[in-house]
């Protein structure tokens, strides 16, 4: 074997072995995160199990909402205005097997958005601590038609005024109540 | 037999005057797609059940392994700015529970020497993002999401703690609790 080829066969052998902890990785896992519809969404995420032990899926539906921070905060889901239907709300995930959770979305206003969260649990111990993985599925539901420009605001919150700040000082567009909400809403 | 010869003629015209577009039309583009979609994985390696064989009254108890935590992500920078995760108690006044004695929050500490909590600290912190419990609730690392690291993961070992110290004697006996580990994309 030439010094070249020998090289090149030592690398894909670290490469392959580099690559495996990666593959090990792959245990429980959410896939999409999040997902993006117009008006309404008819979808599904899929829930992965890799590990050797069977694993308890409990679903629960949260909202949430932005605050001034642009920080995600927890709230529970507004089911006056948001309609969402699971395909189940609970189940067991064997080892090494994968669940597609379905559900539909609707909502009486967009924007909307809200979560899924998958609270997995393995074998209950008797004595100690568990350990129970939460992992979310955001959903947001947009409308059919971008807003236009006289629907989106940023305004100046606090702080002291600028003079040269575009626009007139404090407000840099218009119309309240478009895009998101914040905690001042 | 002429007659049937002629209509089999007159057909086979008809056929492939109406279908001439069919068969001269041109080329079909076949558009090709294939969309990755994001993902989001939280694996315990290993000490997802933590359990201390002898607990010793009135002194701080090491729980013996840590908890080993693996996160992993591929995500949008366009959709997700951060990946936190954080740890809490349901209710923080009954951490662990055995009988009738509760073992409140604050008396279970954890440590992250990756993360944000790099000293013991009691899980007695307010709900972060609205996630967990007053009282009851640790962040343990918070990512900046961008375009070098959007396809990422992370190894942590989460190391737990009991502190009786000035705590009443525990009564013989089973006490459990269950830790949650919430991840947040935002």
């Amino acid at each position: 074997m030439r010094p070249d080829s020998r090289a090149a066969w030592l690398s894909l052998l670290v490469l392959s072995g580099a690559s495996l902890p990666l593959r090990a990785m792959a245990a429980q896992s959410i896939s999409p995160p999040i997902a993006e519809y117009q008006e309404r969404a008819r979808s599904s995420f899929q829930l992965r199990n890799a590990s050797i032990f069977p694993l308890t899926v409990v679903l629960e539906v949260r909202g949430f909402r932005i605050s001034e921070a642009g920080d995600v905060i927890d709230v529970p889901l507004d089911t006056s205005r948001i309609h969402v239907k699971l395909s189940e709300m609970s189940f067991r995930l064997p080892p090494k097997g994968s669940r597609t959770v379905f559900y539909e979305a609707v909502s009486d206003s967009v924007p909307a958005w809200f979560t899924i969260l998958s609270a997995m649990t393995g074998a209950r111990t008797e004595n100690g601590l568990n350990v129970r993985i939460l992992l979310p599925h955001v959903v947001y539901l947009n409308q059919k038609q971008p807003l236009r420009k006289e629907e989106v605001a940023i305004r100046r919150l606090a702080g002291p005024r600028r003079e040269e700040g575009p626009g007139p000082a404090g407000e840099y567009g218009a119309s309240p109540g478009a895009g998101l909400p914040t905690d001042s809403e | 037999m002429g007659s049937r010869r002629f209509g089999l003629s007159f057909a086979l015209g008809a056929f492939l005057a109406l279908g001439a577009k069919e068969l001269f039309g041109q080329a079909r583009i076949i558009s090709l797609a294939a969309t990755s979609p994001s993902d989001l994985s939280l694996v315990i390696t290993s000490g997802a059940i933590q359990t201390i064989a002898g607990v010793t009254d009135n002194a701080v108890n090491n729980f013996p392994s840590p908890v080993v935590i693996q996160t992993t992500w591929s995500v949008n920078p366009g959709q997700t700015n951060t990946v936190n995760l954080v740890a809490y108690f349901l209710v923080p006044a009954q951490a662990l529970v055995g009988g009738t004695t509760q073992i409140p929050s604050s008396r279970v500490l954890a440590r992250m020497s990756t993360g944000l909590p790099t000293t013991f600290t009691a899980i007695t912190q307010n709900a972060f993002a609205g996630v967990g419990t007053a009282g009851g609730s640790l962040r343990l690392y918070s990512v900046n999401i961008g375009g070098s690291n959007k396809n990422s993961s992370r190894t942590d070992n989460l190391d737990l703690r009991l502190n009786l110290v000035g705590f009443p004697t525990l009564r013989a006996g089973s006490y459990t609790g269950v830790l949650n580990l919430r991840v947040i994309t935002q």
